[in-house]
C-alpha cells in the first residue's frame, strides 16, 4: 500500500503517548516531590531511493537525492529533575530538599527507595515514616515525651524533651544522590529505585558536597507547570489531528487510484 | 497504446511519493531537532526541452516517464523551546552535534542528551556525544554549558562539545533517530563561528503545519488530475477502437 498511511499512524501513536505523559503530569500537579516527565521522539529509518552525490556521468554528480522516511517512534520518557516550588506547611515533620539529593526510605521488601517527597509522619512506635508507613533510612525515632522536633539545614534532628531546657540531638537525616538522576526508575508512591543507567547511590550529609539543604516545615511541590502542560497538550492534539489528515489524504488518493477503472 | 497514460501514471506515483515524504514530516512534528524533507520538482538546467528523454542524462529520474523529482533536507532553524533541563542543549545557527555510533561519527541537531551510569554524556539511544577531545564524562555536580559548547561541572571545564558543519549540508543523508551521516560527496567544514549553544533549551522540528497541509491538498489534487488524464487517454483509446471505422 502507501507508506504515508503507516507513517501517519506512527505519528498518531506518538501523540497518544505524548498525551498520556502530559495527563500523568497534570494528574500529579498536586503531588509533593513529583518530577514531571517528557516524551521524546525520534524519526524512524529512511529508505534512500537515490543518494545525493552519486555520479550521473563521468564528471557530474546528482546534487540531491530522494529519501523517504517511515514516521516516528518514541525514544524515551525523560524525567525532568528541576526544583519544585516550596509550600510552607508549618508541619514539623514536613521537609523539603533545597538542591540535589533524595530521601532514603526502606520498602517492605527491604530495598531502599529514593524520594523527593518530604511528607513524613510518625507511626505508633514513634518512627519517622512516609505516608505509606515506610521508615526513613537511617532510622529515626522520636521519643514519646518530645515537645518539639527541630531539623537543621544539615539534617541534624533534635528534640526538646518534656521538663528539659536544652534540646537533645537524636539523629541525622542523610541524603542520597545519583550520577544520572534522569535514569532512575519510578515505581509509584513517590519512590524511585536505581537502574543500570542511574548509577549507584552515594550518601552524604545535607549541605555538603553538592547535596541540598533540608528545610523543615516546607514541602516541595511538583515541578509541573500547568501552563506549559496545557500548551503541550494543545500542540499534541493538533499534531494528532494533522496526522489524521495525512491518513485521509492517503485514503483519498487510494480511492482515486481505485476509481481509475470504472 | 497511448504513451500519455504511462506518463500520467508515473506522475501519479511521484505524487504518492511526495505524500509519503509529507506524512513523515508531520509524523515527526514533535521530534526534537527534526529537519523536514522538501520535495522539489526541478527540470535540469542543461536540458532545454522538458521531454522525458533528456531528463535521463541530467538528473536521474526514477523512471524515464517520471517528472524529475528529488527531496532535499530543509536545514532552516526550528523554533527554540525552553525546558530548563541542564542536559538539554539547542544549537542556534548552523552546525551539528557529533555522535559516536558503531557506524562511525554521525551528526545531529537533537540536543536532548542524558548520562549513562559512568557519567558519560550520551544520546537517548545510548551513543556518546563527542567533545573536541573525545567523549565527555561528567562528575556529580551542577552542570553548566556555555554558549561556545564548553561543559563545566561545578565551575571546572570537563570538555567542549564538538560542533561540526558541512560546506554542502544538502548532501547529508538521514540515518533515522534524528541523525545525519555524511555521504561520499559531503565536505566537513570548520566549526561554525556564529553558532551558539543554549543550555536548557531544545530545538523543535522545523515542520510548518500550514505548509504541510497546503502541500497535502495540492498533492491529492494533482493525483486526481493525473487520474483524469489516464481516464481521458483511456477514453480516446476506447473511441479509436470502437468508433473509428464504424460503418453507419
Amino acid at each position: 500500500m502507501i507508506r504515508s498511511l503507516w507513517s501517519a499512524a506512527t505519528g498518531m501513536q506518538a501523540q497518544t503517548l505524548n498525551i498520556d505523559v502530559i495527563s500523568n503530569n497534570l494528574a500529579n500537579v498536586g503531588t509533593s516531590g513529583f518530577k514531571k516527565s517528557r516524551a521524546d521522539f525520534q524519526d524512524l529509518l529512511y529508505q534512500t531511493l537515490r543518494s545525493p552525490g552519486v555520479s550521473s556521468s563521468a564528471d557530474t554528480q546528482v546534487p540531491t537525492g530522494i529519501q523517504v522516511g517511515h514516521g516516528v517512534s518514541p525514544a524515551a520518557t525523560q524525567k525532568v529533575f528541576t526544583q519544585g516550588e516550596f509550600n510552607h506547611t508549618q508541619n514539623q515533620l514536613d521537609m523539603a530538599i533545597e538542591g540535589g539529593g533524595f530521601f532514603q526510605v526502606i520498602q517492605p521488601n527491604g530495598e531502599t527507595g529514593y524520594s523527593r517527597a518530604g511528607t513524613f509522619k510518625l507511626d505508633s512506635d514513634g518512627r519517622v515514616v512516609t505516608s505509606d508507613g515506610f521508615p526513613i533510612e537511617p532510622e529515626l525515632t522520636i521519643p514519646v515525651d518530645a515537645m518539639a522536633v527541630s531539623i537543621g539545614t544539615d539534617g541534624t534532628v533534635s528534640v526538646l524533651l518534656a521538663g528539659e531546657n536544652q534540646p537533645s540531638e537524636i539523629g541525622n537525616i542523610e541524603l542520597a544522590s545519583f550520577l544520572n538522576p534522569a535514569g532512575l526508575r519510578s515505581i509509584g508512591r513517590n519512590l524511585y529505585i536505581p537502574s543500570a543507567s542511574s548509577g549507584d547511590a552515594t550518601t552524604g550529609t545535607p549541605g555538603e558536597d553538592g547535596y541540598g539543604t533540608i528545610a523543615q516545615g516546607y514541602l516541595e511541590m511538583s515541578n509541573v507547570s500547568v501552563v506549559d502542560e496545557m500548551v503541550n497538550m494543545i500542540v499534541a492534539q493538533r499534531a494528532y489531528e494533522i496526522n489524521s489528515k495525512t491518513i485521509q489524504a492517503s485514503d483519498d488518493m487510494l480511492q482515486t487510484a481505485t476509481n481509475l477503472r470504472r | 497504446m497511448s504513451g500519455g497514460m504511462y506518463l500520467a501514471a508515473a506522475g501519479a506515483l511521484v505524487q504518492q511519493l511526495r505524500l509519503e515524504v509529507l506524512a513523515n514530516n508531520v509524523a515527526n512534528i514533535s521530534t526534537i531537532g527534526y529537519k523536514g524533507d522538501r520535495s522539489i520538482f526541478q527540470i535540469p538546467e542543461e536540458t532545454e526541452s522538458q521531454s522525458f528523454e533528456t531528463s535521463i542524462e541530467g538528473i536521474q529520474s526514477l523512471s524515464p516517464y517520471a517528472p524529475p523529482f528529488s527531496t532535499v533536507i530543509d536545514f532552516s532553524q526550528g523554533a527554540i523551546r525552553q525546558t530548563g533541563n541542564p542536559l538539554d542543549v539547542a544549537l542556534n545557527g548552523s552546525g551539528f552535534f557529533s555522535i559516536q555510533t558503531p557506524d562511525g561519527v554521525q551528526y545531529t541537531r537533537q540536543g536532548n542528551f542524558t548520562l549513562d551510569s559512568e557519567g558519560v554524556l550520551i544520546t537517548l539511544d545510548g551513543y556518546p556525544v563527542l567533545g573536541e577531545g573525545g567523549e565527555i564524562t561528567l562528575d556529580e555536580g551542577t552542570v553548566e554549558i556555555d554558549g561556545q559548547g564548553g561543559v563545566y561541572v561545578d565551575g571546572d571545564e570537563v570538555g567542549r562539545l564538538q560542533i561540526s558543519d558541512f560546506t554542502n549540508p544538502e548532501t547529508l543523508i538521514k540515518a533515522g533517530n534524528g541523525r545525519f551521516v555524511g555521504s561520499d560527496a559531503a565536505i566537513l567544514g570548520e566549526r561554525p563561528e556564529n553558532s551558539t549553544v543554549s543550555q536548557g533549551y531544545l530545538e523543535t522540528a522545523n515542520v510548518n503545519p500550514v505548509r504541510a497541509m497546503t502541500e497535502m491538498i495540492e498533492t491529492s489534487r494533482a493525483f486526481e488530475a493525473y487520474q483524469k488524464v489516464i481516464q481521458s487517454a483511456d477514453e480516446a483509446t476506447s473511441k479509436s477502437i470502437n468508433d473509428v471505422g464504424k460503418t453507419i
